[in-house]
């Protein structure tokens, strides 16, 4: 193969990567929300905030990992190449996910403060939801106290914003808009400029 | 920020409690049974018993909960109000409590209404299409995000059981019920415009928050209060009013010049044209304001005042004008100019205030700032709105100006290519300004000065002398006539030069020519140089060409270069003339002008003299 074909086949794996770690990423972070919504409600219990716990720790690795590739794939992406759109339009799509989780985990934060010293079992609101047995991945749980997932995750969305110049409304959705239309099925994105985007 | 904070929560989780809280009881929709429905009545006997309020009271702040989505009904989902009956309600979920620092946000609605319609299309409302829409346009750079999390949402909510399926999707639902409100219904969230403090902010309780708290609560107290049938009825005799007067409402004669091209209606209600129009002069009879804000109207009224022999009270009016608006710097010596010319005993142009407004002032001057002469301003704009404002109004002074003022005539004019009329600028502000200076200087000129010291102290503290020609069409500021003014008859800026500075005879046609030949050797010896109205005697001076002028009268002299400043207290502060024309006086200005005759200020230590002077 000739070695911009090389690059090319390279490239296009990197984008497909990414996009399958960014649909994991989604997952994770829906599921994580879901939790995060029964805290202090009838639901909520060690075991949940274990699970949540365990759900943020997924999301946090697939951060990291998508960070470093996206960011690597940038670089080395040429300059209005196709996929060097696919990766900005990829990149557009992790810093929306990375804010939304962001938000969750402030919000997180803030009801385990005020429903804090939980005893197992007894929840105080009735919000008319049942408790949950198992589910969700299986790893141990990390140390780190939401305090901390929120400072890790803060820092990581801050670096992201800076380190690549990547002006959001040159990434144009893919989706089809409005609720008329079909849902199923995406149509690609029309070709967008980004010749003034750069990673630093 | 955001208003102060609802503090309902710890009560939400007390009513909670499940020893203490509300029975609750489980809602049967369909097939399934969700649990933990408490009824809207038992909410409102909760509220009774535990807070120990009114029936009135505890409905309505029970029906507050369900607005603001503490609480939401089950059976009505889109009707927010408690019903004090067996209508069923559920808590809301800590998630979707409204929280201070968050308002929601645009992305969780567009996956909400995405998720809305994965789960059945076409669902949508039409106000939620329409933010639909909107956010589509808004946010769509994310809009790729939005879907996927959508879907990913939809799915994770399916994997958890029908009855907790159901009450996620009435907890969401009622969250964007209070959030983004359907038309029609009343937005609870809407709070007006940010404040500018944090009113949650912990502020530790000191003596100084408390007493600033107390002024605060003092002073809200003594706000005015007005009914809104009465402030409504002030705004419709308004509106009535100034109708006619409303050139977008009524046109304008003669024209519109944004339509015609013709400035004309611009030049007839130039701030002091010679001759205004007929509506605006009836204007200044609507009430007192619209008077004293029109310079013209201040300049009519100043005739009619002088003849009153009242013509301080608005000199002084426009003195603290100046104060207020000029330059910060200069407040403090202009207050004091101020108070030595109008206010102290003896003062040569001494206004009649009461003991109470003077003691304020004095108290006042003390620490002088812009709005240190507020109180006696506004006596003296009381008094003259209360007192001169009527008999001015049936003066001849004030028909005369009636009768003299112009109609413009309609004009219709095309600007064709052919016969477009030459469009010229208007006159430069520098110029206008050197302008109003000039006439200013000659209004300086018909002021009688009567601290001169060879005058007999018995002399009565009067006005201006009432030179029979009124000049007619002087560009008058808004700030009065110097300080340093000298019984000259009205004419000395029109005569014709008299050779240098001599203090020659003056052909004055004032009723007081002795007084006047010997003030003006005064004004001369006290050396007020940089008046302009010196700069007009020198036949140094050439006139500048400029535009469309007032005619102000034959020798209108304009000197570019001068550096004088547009107020109150020109001879004082801007000492240096800079002047290439007018070298004449440039030199001996400054120091001589400082050893005027001195009011003493009660604050000041006599030491301080050759100072403020």
């Amino acid at each position: 193969m000739a070695p911009g074909q090389r690059e090319a086949c390279r490239a296009r794996g990197t984008a497909g990567r990414c996009a399958a770690a960014q649909a994991a990423l989604c997952k994770a972070t829906a599921g994580h929300r879901l939790l995060v919504l029964q805290l202090g409600g009838s639901s909520d219990s060690l075991g949940l905030r274990e699970e949540r716990g365990r759900r943020s720790a997924e999301a946090r690795e697939l951060i990291t990992g998508l960070r470093h590739t996206l960011l690597e794939g940038l670089q080395q992406a040429a300059a209005g190449s196709e996929e060097r759109q696919e990766l900005e339009q990829l990149w557009v799509l992790f810093l929306s996910a990375l804010e939304h989780f962001l938000q969750d985990l402030r919000r997180a934060h803030h009801l385990c403060q005020l429903f804090s010293g939980q005893r197992d079992g007894t929840a105080p609101l009735h919000t008319g939801l049942g408790g949950r047995r198992g589910g969700g991945p299986t790893q141990p749980p990390t140390a780190l106290s939401l305090e901390e997932e929120v400072e890790e995750v803060r820092a990581i969305l801050v670096e992201m914003e800076s380190r690549v110049n990547i002006p959001l409304w040159t990434v144009e959705a893919t989706q089809p808009e409005g609720p008329s239309s079909s849902m199923a099925g995406v149509a690609q994105g029309e070709a967008h400029t980004g010749h003034h985007c750069r990673v630093l | 920020h955001r208003p102060r904070a609802l503090q309902i929560e710890a009560l939400m989780m007390e009513m909670q409690n499940p020893d203490k809280g509300i029975k609750t009881q489980t809602q049967t929709v369909m097939v399934t049974d969700i649990p933990h429905a408490v009824t809207g009545n038992d909410i409102l006997q909760w509220i009774l018993q535990r807070l120990q309020v009114t029936q009135e009271e505890a409905l309505h702040l029970g029906d507050l909960f369900v607005k603001y989505g503490y609480i939401y009904p089950l059976q009505e989902p889109k009707n927010l109000t408690l019903k004090p009956d067996g209508s069923l309600y559920r808590f809301q979920t800590p998630y979707f409590w409204p929280v201070q620092g968050w308002p929601a946000d645009d992305t969780d609605y567009a996956i909400y209404l995405a998720k809305k319609n994965i789960k059945r299309k076409g669902i949508l409302e039409e106000y939620e299409k329409e933010h639909y829409n909107m956010l589509n346009q808004k946010i769509n750079y994310k809009w790729d995000f939005v879907i996927m999390q959508a879907k990913e949402q939809y799915k994770a909510g399916k994997e958890r059981k029908k009855a907790d399926r159901y009450a996620l999707d009435c907890q969401e639902r009622a969250y964007w019920l209070v959030n983004r409100t359907p038309p029609g219904m009343l937005d609870v969230l809407e709070y007006g415009v940010d404040r500018v403090t944090d009113p949650n902010e912990n502020k530790k309780k000191t003596m100084e928050v408390y007493r600033r708290e107390i002024m605060y609560y003092q002073q809200s107290i003594m706000k005015s209060r007005v009914k809104s049938s009465v402030s409504l009825g002030g705004l419709v005799k308004y509106s009535e009013q100034f109708l006619s007067s409303d050139p977008i409402l009524s046109g304008c004669l003669p024209s519109n010049p944004w339509i015609t091209d013709d400035p004309d209606f611009w030049d007839f209600n130039a701030k002091l044209v010679e001759i205004p129009t007929r509506m605006r002069v009836e204007r200044w009879a609507f009430n007192f304001s619209e008077l004293i804000r029109d310079p013209k109207g201040r300049q009519n009224f100043q005739l009619f005042l002088k003849k009153e022999f009242s013509g301080e009270n608005l000199s002084f009016w426009e003195a603290c004008e100046d104060l207020k608006y000029g330059d910060q710097s200069k407040v403090k010596e202009k207050a004091e100019e101020i108070y030595k010319l109008f206010l102290a005993p003896g003062a040569r142009r001494w206004i009649n205030i009461d003991g109470t407004t003077m003691g304020i002032t004095v108290k006042g001057l003390k620490h002088p700032h812009r709005y240190v002469l507020d109180a006696a301003q506004t006596h003296i704009y009381m008094l003259m709105k209360k007192d001169s404002y009527g008999r001015y109004l049936k003066s001849p002074i004030y028909k005369e100006m009636l009768a003299k003022a112009i109609v413009p005539q309609e004009t219709v004019k095309k600007s064709g290519l052919f016969g477009r009329r030459h469009l010229r600028s208007s006159p430069s502000p520098i110029i206008l300004r050197q302008q109003e200076e000039e006439a200013k200087a000659k209004e300086a000129a018909t002021t009688v000065d009567i601290t001169q010291p060879c005058l007999p102290a018995s002399q009565a503290p009067c006005p201006a002398v009432h030179a029979g020609t009124a000049p007619p069409a002087l560009p008058h500021s808004t700030a009065c006539p110097s300080p340093i003014s000298v019984a000259l008859d009205s004419t000395v800026g029109t005569e014709q030069e008299p050779e240098g500075i001599s203090p020659g005879p003056l052909p004055s046609s004032s009723r007081r020519s002795p007084v006047a030949t010997l003030s003006f050797g005064r004004f001369l010896k006290r050396g007020c140089w940089t008046s302009p109205v010196l700069g007009a005697l020198s036949p140094k001076c050439p006139a500048v060409p400029h535009g469309k002028v007032q005619p102000l009268g034959e020798q209108q002299q304009l000197r570019p270069h001068t550096k004088v400043v547009s107020s109150f207290f020109q001879i004082k502060t801007d000492a240096p003339l800079e002047s290439k024309t007018c070298p004449v006086g440039s030199e001996e200005g400054e120091h001589n002008h400082r050893r005027a005759l001195k009011v003493i200020c009660p604050w000041e230590n006599p030491m301080e003299e050759g100072k403020a002077g």
